[in-house]
């Protein structure tokens, strides 16, 4: 086959592949890459002035692919590992970061973290007021029989913020987690099928006005309960929180690793990161970005997460979910 | 010879496409579960089949499907009765209202009946779903019912309960077993409500499959569930045929609206209660309480819900929503066409009847098959040129076209069917070949209920969520996958607008249905 | 030779024989009636001459052609059904020009007005379907039947669904229409009489056979056995010293017996006399049953009723059947 011949199949073979959303294939031509494909889940919001603004910067056609949750994103890339879906990923998180890492679909296995948030137990300041009770501090006040039938949290085995606080509970309670699960039962303790359930229908200050003071959410919540008076109605108790830290990462196999490097250094620029709070309610990674007034002052962090490493989620998630459903369930 | 070839060639287009979009991913999918990377083995089969969970999830998901569908079919019979053999004004709206639930997203439905315990919300918003496809199945059969029959059993003595029981209930049997099958393979396959409403506690084979694949990626265990699902839903299709024809005893249709009566009170009372409390406990409360929650934010009445889905992307997701749509049912009606022909023939042989039964179960598979594993199959199938389509904007209404074929084969099959054999050996005999015999008699049949059948695979589309989620694709989100995101977008201040979306959504599948009713024909009202 | 040649046509449906060997041979412009009572086969011999039931063995012929390879849409033929099936989202001018083909629309437009006219429906061409009545209904079933101008047409009980007086005049109707047509056809009843107004020519099945093939006087007169006579309305059998001793004056050649049907016994004052056993009344006269001096029983048509438990006969006709 003729040189000229071989490189007009090639770009033809280029022109049918960027017709169907994929990155051109680099290794039949000498140019660059002009196409970028990003894959993040349901979750990932990038404003379109920023999405023009890396096209621009960088010259790079980029197509947005969206897959439903983390865990479905994380095993949807292990699947297709052999012919990877882009060329860049975004909202891995701690929980399957090492999935993900063992199972090698990050090049050069380096994830950066691109944002991160707490995920702790929220009451309703309002309620513990009226009836005169003090707030419960701990997991361990959440089984106090004065605080029984007050609280409602996601399923861990539906809900990603569910899981979260199962995580929690196996990191403060090592091996007695599921006694405390018990006790959580025992005293009255709802669990509802997602965290909409649990907040909007079951907690008092929120939409639905339900009858339980306290919920699973997010540390970030009290910013969106703000009263009449300035004052958050909320408050997260900051001893029972479990951070989850979102990462990027360039794809192993992708097609223009150096535009995905690309895109991994643009989260990270302060103009990215000054949008995070206000499109995907976590905290920027870069903590010089400057945050929301009402985060300031509603949505502290803990300064104590419940800690659980990355290795040991990966090795138990299932067990520990298949043990909560026959315990709990 | 060549025109048995021809059919061949027409049987083979939808055959094609259910080869590639749904037989070979899903099958790819199984197939991986049962090859360790190196060789194939049975060892991690063994492993589902003795395990709790795996027998759990089959036997919650069979019991609460034939609750579900015994209950369904039991109201809807007597809905059927009611709103189809009983005449009163406002019947038409009826007939309509009870329709809009079987279109509308399961995320909106799961809300509505998150009150109850589990289990019952789960049967209960199952019951919500299917009650049309019993009330209009049935309905449309008892609507054309010959009354003579029970006339001459009254005639003889027998009262109004041994008449119903001895005469009238044995002739709606065909009716009856084929709405039951529906009504089983939906609630067998449902996900989204048990997701909804099963807090984790409660799990189906799908929400199995959703759990093994999604979340642990134990292809093992997805692969021997999927098969599990497979042997489930075709047992039961084949169960309820075997059901529908011992029952399908000759019957003598009339002419719609010759036996339908003004009711009577001494006579049609517990009918009427009955079909009035669930129309109004099951149907309108919960669809009420919908659009009553939308219009609450933070304690008060407000459109502020509505107000911010403007600013929002609602009108993107509605546009997204409606072209995926369009894509969907113009790909699923076109394609159901063609089967609804091939599978109307009328072979005078006994195998080849046999193969057309076997062709119609086929196509009702993707009904009975899970999302997951289809949305799966296609990430490890359709990943080579030409057919790299895994995150290419036409996979989403190709995805959906295969979940409303069924529907739409279901709805056109029946105008084919009513078609007298003798109007087309009337035709033959005067010289009309095959085609002139499909352009003058068979395709302006089918074109009567082709009104019905665009709307049915618009709206399930247009509500469809399950499929959709699973697949990679371009960031702009169909209206559903806009209430999903919203639902969990953890502010709070959301939640009126997800709702306020849903009620959009629930409108326009809605209004969509109702168009599609005026224009259908009268015989074609079952599936 | 010309015309329709049916040779040892067999029809089974599973394991039913419904057509058993059937054989006949039918002339261009002749009319035949295949006769038989429901279940007898007649129709499935019909339709499998048309091409709708594939033939177990057996022939069917057209100028010595042999049809089965020849699809239906080929074999330019023509059939009705007992209840017309037009098409109904066509008007009846639309379903009278639905086999005519390849015509301008001025020679389709005559012909259909032609056919109209020759059913006795001019003017209906715009009508739909559901707009005629029954009868009008199989008129226009005929019309686009003999429209293509077809071969022969097959006619499976095209009146048998119209009320009785309908029914004879639409008869008498039919046989003019096919004889001023030159028309071939087959035409399938249940009907005696219907059958003797239109065929020149009457075929008796049962059982799948066809059990003699006559013009219909030969065919009322000397009937081929006990069983057609007996179809055709002749239910008691009396011998030649029976027959005589009722005043009947012909003669019965040996293995011979007379079949005395509805029509058969006359009142006569000068006859002989019998006892009255019961009597009952039909449209236009009374049927009075009597004990034949042989102890068997028999009707007489009377046009009043007897009033007393004797009256007088005599044997006019009957039909020589083989005993």
């Amino acid at each position: 086959m003729t040189l000229r011949a071989s490189a007009a199949l090639a770009a033809a073979a280029a022109l049918t592949l960027a017709a169907c959303g994929q990155p051109a294939a680099e290794e039949t031509t000498d140019e660059a890459p002009t196409g970028l494909t990003v894959v993040s889940h349901e979750s990932f919001v990038m404003p379109d002035e920023l999405k023009e603004q890396f096209a621009e910067e960088t010259g790079l056609d980029v197509t947005y692919t969206t897959l439903a949750d983390t865990g479905s994103m994380v095993n949807q890339l292990i699947l297709t590992k052999d012919s990877p879906l882009g060329d860049v990923v975004f909202g891995i998180d701690n929980t399957f970061a090492s999935r993900a890492l063992g199972e090698g679909i990050i090049a050069g296995d380096e994830l950066t973290e691109i944002d991160f948030g707490d995920v702790c137990v929220n009451a309703d300041l309002a309620w513990f007021d009226e009836q005169g009770l003090p707030l419960p501090e701990t997991l361990d006040d959440l089984t106090d029989p004065q605080y029984r039938d007050l609280f409602v949290t996601p399923s861990p085995a539906s809900s990603s913020p569910g899981l979260a606080f199962l995580f929690a509970t196996v990191g403060a309670k090592g091996d007695g987690w599921l006694d405390y699960w018990r006790e959580l039962e025992a005293n009255g303790t709802l669990v509802v099928s997602g965290w909409t359930e649990a907040y909007n229908v079951e907690f008092t200050a929120g939409e639905g006005q339900g009858d339980r003071p306290l919920v699973l959410s997010y540390s970030t919540s009290p910013a969106w309960t703000i009263g009449d008076d300035g004052e958050s109605t909320t408050t997260a108790l900051l001893d029972t929180c479990f951070r989850q830290t979102e990462y990027a990462g360039v794809l192993e196999g992708a097609a223009n690793p150096e535009g995905a490097q690309q895109f991994v250094d643009f989260l990270l620029s302060p103009e990215f990161q000054a949008t995070i709070p206000e499109n995907m309610y976590m905290y920027p990674a870069d903590t010089s970005v400057e945050l929301p007034e009402e985060w300031v002052r509603f949505a502290p962090l803990s300064d104590a997460p419940i800690e659980l490493g990355s290795e040991e989620i990966d090795a138990n998630r299932e067990r520990w979910i298949q043990e909560w459903t026959e315990a709990i369930g | 010879m060549i025109r048995r070839l021809a059919w061949v060639l027409v049987a083979a287009v939808p055959a094609a496409f259910l080869a590639v979009f749904f037989v070979w991913p899903a099958l790819s999918l199984v197939t991986r579960g049962f090859h360790d990377g190196e060789s194939w083995t049975l060892a991690g089969l063994a492993a589902v089949a003795g395990s709790r969970r795996t027998w759990d999830a089959l036997v919650f998901t069979l019991a609460t499907a034939s609750a579900a569908t015994a209950i369904t079919v039991a109201l809807g019979v007597v809905g059927a009765y009611v709103l189809y053999r009983l005449r009163f004004r406002g019947q038409s709206w009826l007939r309509g209202l009870v329709t809009v639930p079987f279109v509308l997203p399961t995320v909106v439905v799961g809300i509505a009946f998150s009150g109850p315990h589990p289990v019952a919300g789960i049967v209960l918003a199952m019951v919500f779903f299917n009650y049309s496809v019993v009330v209009r199945t049935v309905g449309a059969l008892w609507i054309r019912l010959d009354p003579r029959q029970a006339q001459a059993a009254t005639a003889l003595g027998a009262s109004p309960r041994q008449v119903a029981l001895s005469v009238t209930l044995p002739s709606l049997g065909p009716a009856v077993a084929s709405a039951a099958a529906l009504v089983f393979l939906f609630c067998a396959s449902g996900f989204g409500i048990v997701m909804t409403l099963g807090r984790g506690q409660y799990h189906t084979i799908e929400t199995e499959i959703w759990f093994q694949t999604t979340q642990v990626l134990n292809l093992t265990a997805a692969a021997a569930l999927s098969i599990a699902q497979v042997v489930v839903v075709t047992v039961s299709l084949w169960l309820t045929n075997a059901w529908q024809r011992r029952s399908q005893a000759a019957l003598k249709l009339m002419p719609e609206t010759s036996s339908t009566s003004a009711p009577v009170w001494g006579r049609d009372w517990p009918a009427l209660l009955l079909t009035g409390v669930v129309i109004l406990g099951l149907l309108v409360v919960p669809l009420a309480g919908l659009v009553l929650r939308s219009l609450r934010v933070r304690g008060a009445w407000s459109l502020d819900g509505y107000r911010r889905l403007l600013d929002e992307e609602l009108v993107g997701a509605i546009s997204t929503s409606l072209v995926t749509a369009t894509g969907a049912a113009a790909i699923a009606v076109g394609l159901g066409m063609l089967v609804a022909l091939t599978a109307s023939r009328r072979p005078h042989s006994r195998t080849g009847r046999s193969w057309l039964h076997a062709l119609e179960t086929v196509y009702m598979l993707p009904l009975g098959v899970s999302a997951v594993t289809v949305g799966f199959g296609y990430l490890i199938t359709l990943n080579r040129p030409p057919l790299d389509l895994r995150s290419s904007v036409v996979l989403i209404p190709i995805a959906q076209a295969v979940v409303a074929l069924p529907l739409v084969v279901r709805t056109l099959l029946p105008t084919l069917r009513a078609i007298s054999p003798r109007q087309i050996q009337a035709a033959q005999v005067l010289g009309a070949s095959p085609l002139r015999v499909l352009g003058t008699i068979e395709l302006p049949a089918l074109g009567r209920g082709f009104g019905l059948a665009l709307g049915f695979a618009f709206a399930t589309s247009l509500g469809e969520f399950g499929a959709t989620t699973f697949l990679a694709r371009p960031d702009n989100p169909t209206l559903p996958v806009l209430i999903y995101r919203l639902f969990s977008r953890p502010t709070g201040d959301n939640y009126a607008m997800a709702l306020a979306a849903s009620v959009v959504l629930a409108l326009l599948t809605a209004a969509v249905m109702v168009a599609a009713e005026q224009a259908r024909p009268r015989e074609v009202e079952s599936w | 030779m010309s015309g329709l040649a049916v040779d040892g046509v067999t029809v089974r449906y599973g394991d039913k024989v419904a057509v058993d060997q059937a054989t006949f041979t039918l002339e261009p412009g002749h009319v035949l009636a295949l006769l038989g009572a429901s279940g007898s086969g007649k129709s499935s011999l019909l339709r499998a001459i048309v091409g709708f039931e594939p033939i177990a063995s057996g022939r069917v012929c057209w100028d010595g052609q042999d049809l089965s390879t020849v699809k239906v849409h080929k074999r330019r033929f023509g059939l009705v059904f007992q209840d017309g099936q037009l098409f109904p989202t066509m008007t009846v001018a639309k379903n009278i020009a639905y086999g005519l083909g390849a015509l301008d629309r001025l020679t389709r437009r005559r012909r259909v007005q032609e056919l109209l006219e020759l059913v006795g429906l001019p003017g209906y061409g715009d009508r739909k379907p559901d707009q005629l009545s029954g009868g009008e209904a199989q008129r226009v079933a005929l019309a686009r039947a003999l429209a293509p101008n077809p071969r022969a047409i097959f006619l499976d009980e095209p009146l048998s669904a119209l009320d009785t007086g309908l029914r004879r005049r639409l008869a008498d109707d039919l046989s003019r229409i096919l004889r001023e047509t030159g028309t071939t056809a087959v035409y399938v009843s249940h009907d005696q009489e219907e059958a003797f107004a239109v065929a020149d020519s009457v075929a008796v099945m049962a059982d799948g056979r066809i059990l003699q093939r006559e013009v219909p006087d030969e065919l009322w007169n000397r009937p081929t056995n006990k069983q057609v006579a007996a179809f055709l309305g002749f239910r008691t059998f009396i011998t030649q010293a029976t027959a005589a001793a009722l005043g009947w004056d012909g003669r019965l050649e040996a293995g011979y017996v007379l079949g005395i049907g509805p029509r058969s016994l006359d009142l006569d004052e000068r006859g002989v006399e019998v006892p009255v056993l019961g009597q009952s009344m039909t449209v236009d006269h009374y049927v009075i049953e009597v004990r034949l001096p042989d102890g068997q029983q028999a009707t007489v048509a009377a046009p009043k009723k007897a009033d007393a438990d004797h009256v007088r006969v005599t044997l006019t006709s009957g039909a020589v059947t083989p005993a």
